[in-house]
């Protein structure tokens, strides 16, 4: 390997043109556990790499969407690309899934809710979601989550950072 | 997390197990760091490898297997630890000099790396080539990191697919 590199010039296209079969000969789970490692947003992108890339977003099984600052990190901002990401990948199963955002109004509470009962259903076995907001007078600082039953048998662990559980749960 | 060790009374001189590239090279390495692989912990705890015989590896060649072995190598006391909870603070921050010094590699034995630690199912390998690639990758636009990654630039129609292709995913690029 260390020997078939940098030819001499004039010849450079070739080792390149290699570079792009070796990465392509790589299993899925060796690129998919590259791609549990980058923020939601980064993976998708990836699809644009090249054909090997193009549907392997689908099957991680990571999720980080996170914002970085207040202004970007409303619910509201990152909707449609949530619903996108959810939608798209189907029911995938998902080992992990994180949601960091900074605010959220009122009618943006049953959206969260559907996205907190898909990856459920997705086997989701780590779930983390941190949704704060600066609440006006009459308003909940606490994103409220269904009082629905969630029943999953492979959740085991669940951090809320501002959400409030409308329900109970037993182990 | 079974040790590795067979636990066979051994005073002193640990067991030595040989390992034959595909390019036949022959490698004889402690038991303990060929045990990190996940592939080799069952024959090597069966007692194979050991004497005259080798366990042949038939899809790694030896400049890879040897890096690989490095790795095992080093990482070896620290895994019969179970993850070493008695190891200080010193040892860990020498750990992590090794990993960063050790991935810091041309792509080519990178990917050659990443294969083989997929192969040989070395957990801590696996991890630490993943983050390296992952991190060639963050924060970059799709154009940058296929010259990361060492992709030759696209050809007239890769790139008209690749402008669909970001008019399709546009929620994605917001």
């Amino acid at each position: 390997m260390l020997r078939r590199k940098r030819s001499k010039n004039g010849a450079a296209a070739a080792p390149v043109e290699d570079e792009i079969d070796r990465l392509s000969a790589l299993p899925d789970d060796a690129l998919r556990q590259v791609l549990d490692l980058l923020p939601a947003n980064e993976v998708v992108r990836t699809s644009v790499l090249a054909q090997r890339w193009r549907h392997l977003w689908k099957s991680t099984t990571v999720l980080c969407v996170r914002s970085e600052d207040e202004r970007s990190g409303h619910v509201k901002e990152l909707r449609e690309f949530v619903d996108h990401l959810l939608l798209l990948r189907g029911g995938a199963p998902l080992e992990r899934y994180e949601l960091w955002f900074f605010g959220f109004d009122d009618e943006d509470v049953p959206r969260v809710n559907l996205w907190f009962r898909h990856v459920v259903m997705c086997k989701v076995r780590i779930l983390r979601l941190e949704i704060l907001r600066a609440a006006g007078p009459n308003q909940n600082p606490l994103l409220e989550l269904d009082d629905l039953p969630i029943v999953s048998q492979n959740l085991m662990t669940l951090k809320l950072y501002g959400p409030k559980p409308g329900f109970t749960t037993t182990t | 997390m079974a040790a590795p060790e067979s636990g066979d009374g051994n005073n002193g001189a640990a067991r030595m197990v040989t390992l034959i590239s595909s390019d036949n090279t022959r490698f004889e390495v402690e038991a303990a760091a060929a045990s990190l692989s996940q592939t080799l912990q069952l024959t090597i705890l069966d007692g194979g490898g050991g004497g005259g015989d080798g366990i042949p590896l038939p899809n790694v060649d030896s400049a890879t297997l040897s890096k690989v072995l490095e790795y095992c190598i080093k990482h070896a006391p620290a895994a019969a630890n179970g993850g070493a909870p008695n190891a200080t603070a010193v040892d860990r921050a020498e750990l992590e000099r090794f990993d960063n010094e050790f991935v810091n590699i041309d792509q080519s034995v990178l990917y050659s790396l990443i294969m083989a630690a997929h192969n040989l199912e070395i957990e801590g390998l696996q991890s630490l080539v993943a983050k390296k690639v992952a991190d060639m990758i963050k924060g970059k636009s799709p154009m940058e990191i296929r010259r990361t990654l060492g992709f030759p630039d696209p050809t007239p129609e890769e790139q008209a697919e690749m402008n669909a292709h970001m008019l399709e995913y546009g929620w994605a690029y917001e």
